[in-house]
């Protein structure tokens, strides 16, 4: 009987992931998301910044990583604008930047960029910088000299008409820098070449597959905060709702568990029938 | 006219390319494939686009560069196009340059900052360890935690000592080493599962939760399985096509070749 679990079809494996994932999708069960101390020290660092900060945040991904990224980004930057801090946006990768309009229309509203808030050095000013090329050789240009790596926007006005580019320089002038990471360039070359060289704190929100990379650092200091796939944004949302944030993550955790509850299942069914074929003498 | 339909359409495709590219796992099928191929071209051509777009910016339109006169900024735009000269055998070799730059600023960048970054940092976090705390403050009952990680540092950096062999208090050493490095891959296992769950919800969340006026994604769930029967269908039934037969061997032997002359040393010219 093990044997033939073992060489189960895979399609059968795949229609019962679809089944137990889109269950709590439409009929959500409420299970309880504790709150890592990855998280807590992500947020706890926004929260003790002063008003008139300035955040960088860098949109590192592609389409590909939306599902997971997209909703710790919104929450990252309405918890800014909340604070009433300055949010700049940037991308190293080039299709980082559709991604941060994406958010920044969620959280300024369907009119951005033509908000109060644009370009402006009061609380909640914001200023979307866009795709800058060069990848990790563009992120260290940009610590030592933002307004020599680029000077116009994303949608070309020039920094010297912005008030809030003159308080952003160089990386002596960011509060925070945080990377929402898929890969490379992502928070790992922000280590090497914001944290290293001056100093500036950084901080990530990264895909689960990014997060064995990305973890040491946190342990080595180099990161003040990890926000761990899907599960951290929903950590991270549930935090920022006291601002207001209506979390979106609550019915995708309880799929997310359950698609683990079934994965760990198949785990153990599977090394069950193995070693019961090798005790039969079949291994 | 457009603006109408344009919402309509975007779920459309959407839902359409979500399921096409999806039905990979129930078997390779041509909709699978002219996905793939749709995704390859688009972002090829999105990513052509952004980072003209950048240059530009970067270049011309940045105060005090191009666009205001000033010609040196012509120079990395130039050095730029010279990664075209990939596609000719003639001029080959000026690709290289373009290369050679970015290689080098690349590999300076690299040395810099893997040094401080990977190296001095990660050493020093580890050596000012604590040797009894926990890095979790919810596990601060569990006051070994430190401890584990300066054993698992040592049992694994010992696998990797290949000077003399793994017997004795090396072997055992080793032995952990190997168990630590497997409870790592184990962990990075899991989260590769957690993110590969994480966007079939993305998915499944885009065919749930997106509608325009009533007109639901998921609608196109039945529309998407039928095309798939219909292409299934189509390709089982189709002729093969036909084979072209081997090549006969000639009736007489060709002429005895020339003797041959030793190969030389001199390259073909290739343009």
């Amino acid at each position: 009987m093990w044997q033939k679990i073992e060489r189960v079809d895979r399609r059968i494996l795949y229609i019962l992931v679809l089944i137990l994932v889109s269950l709590p999708l439409w009929f959500p069960i409420g299970l309880p998301i504790p709150v890592s101390s990855t998280t807590k020290a992500f947020y706890n660092t926004i929260e003790a910044l002063p008003a008139n900060s300035v955040v960088i945040f860098s949109y590192d991904y592609a389409p590909a990583a939306q599902a997971e990224l997209q909703p710790m980004a919104e929450a990252g930057l309405f918890h800014a604008k909340s604070r009433g801090l300055r949010s700049v946006l940037v991308a190293f990768w080039p299709q980082g930047a559709p991604l941060a309009v994406t958010a920044a229309k969620k959280v300024y509203g369907d009119a951005f960029p033509n908000v109060n808030e644009y370009g402006k050095d009061i609380a909640g000013g914001i200023v979307l910088i866009g795709y800058i090329p060069g990848g990790a050789i563009g992120m260290s240009s940009f610590a030592s000299n933002v307004w020599a790596t680029i000077g116009v926007d994303h949608y070309g006005k020039t920094f010297a008409t912005l008030p809030l580019m003159n308080r952003v320089k160089t990386a002596s002038d960011f509060g925070v820098f945080i990377d929402w990471m898929a890969g490379t360039p992502g928070a790992i070359q922000a280590v090497m070449y914001m944290h290293g060289p001056y100093g500036v704190k950084v901080g990530t929100g990264a895909t689960a597959v990014s997060i064995p990379e990305a973890r040491p650092y946190y342990s080595g200091g180099q990161l003040f905060g990890l926000l761990e796939g899907l599960a951290g944004a929903s950590e991270y949302e549930s935090l920022v709702k006291g601002y207001g944030w209506t979390p979106t993550l609550l019915a995708p955790m309880d799929a997310q568990s359950l698609g683990h509850v079934l994965i760990i299942i198949f785990v153990i069914i599977g090394n069950i029938g193995f070693v019961a074929s090798k005790m039969k003498g079949g291994g | 006219m457009l603006d109408v339909i344009a919402p309509y359409l975007g779920i459309v495709f959407g839902a359409l390319i979500t399921l096409f590219v999806y039905s990979f796992l129930w078997k390779e099928n041509p909709l699978s494939r002219a996905m793939e191929h749709l995704f390859i071209g688009l972002a090829a051509a999105y990513i052509t686009g952004t980072v003209y777009d950048a240059a530009m910016k970067v270049a011309v339109l940045t105060p005090n560069r191009l666009a205001a006169g000033n010609l040196i900024w012509a120079l990395p735009i130039l050095i730029g196009f010279m990664y075209l000269f990939f596609f000719t055998k003639k001029y080959f070799w000026l690709y290289r340059f373009p290369v050679s730059i970015v290689a080098g600023i690349g590999v300076a960048l690299v040395i810099v900052g893997n040094i401080q970054s990977n190296f001095v940092a990660q050493i020093s976090a580890t050596v000012k360890l604590p040797l009894l705390g926990s890095q979790d403050p919810a596990w601060s009952w569990f006051p070994l935690d430190n401890i584990l990680i300066i054993l698992a540092v040592l049992t694994v950096l010992s696998f990797f000592f290949f000077t003399f062999e793994h017997k004795g208090p090396l072997g055992i050493s080793a032995r952990i080493g190997r168990y630590v490095m497997m409870a790592a891959f184990g962990s990075a296992y899991g989260f590769t599962v957690m993110a590969r769950i994480s966007l079939l919800i993305g998915r499944l969340r885009y065919l749930y939760e997106t509608q325009e006026e009533g007109f639901w994604a998921y609608y196109l769930i039945p529309v998407a399985i039928v095309l798939m029967i219909i292409v299934a269908y189509w390709e089982r039934t189709r002729k093969p096509p036909a084979e072209v037969p081997p090549a006969l061997p000639p009736a007489v032997p060709p002429p005895a070749a020339p003797p041959e002359e030793a190969p030389s040393r001199k390259r073909k010219k290739t343009s």
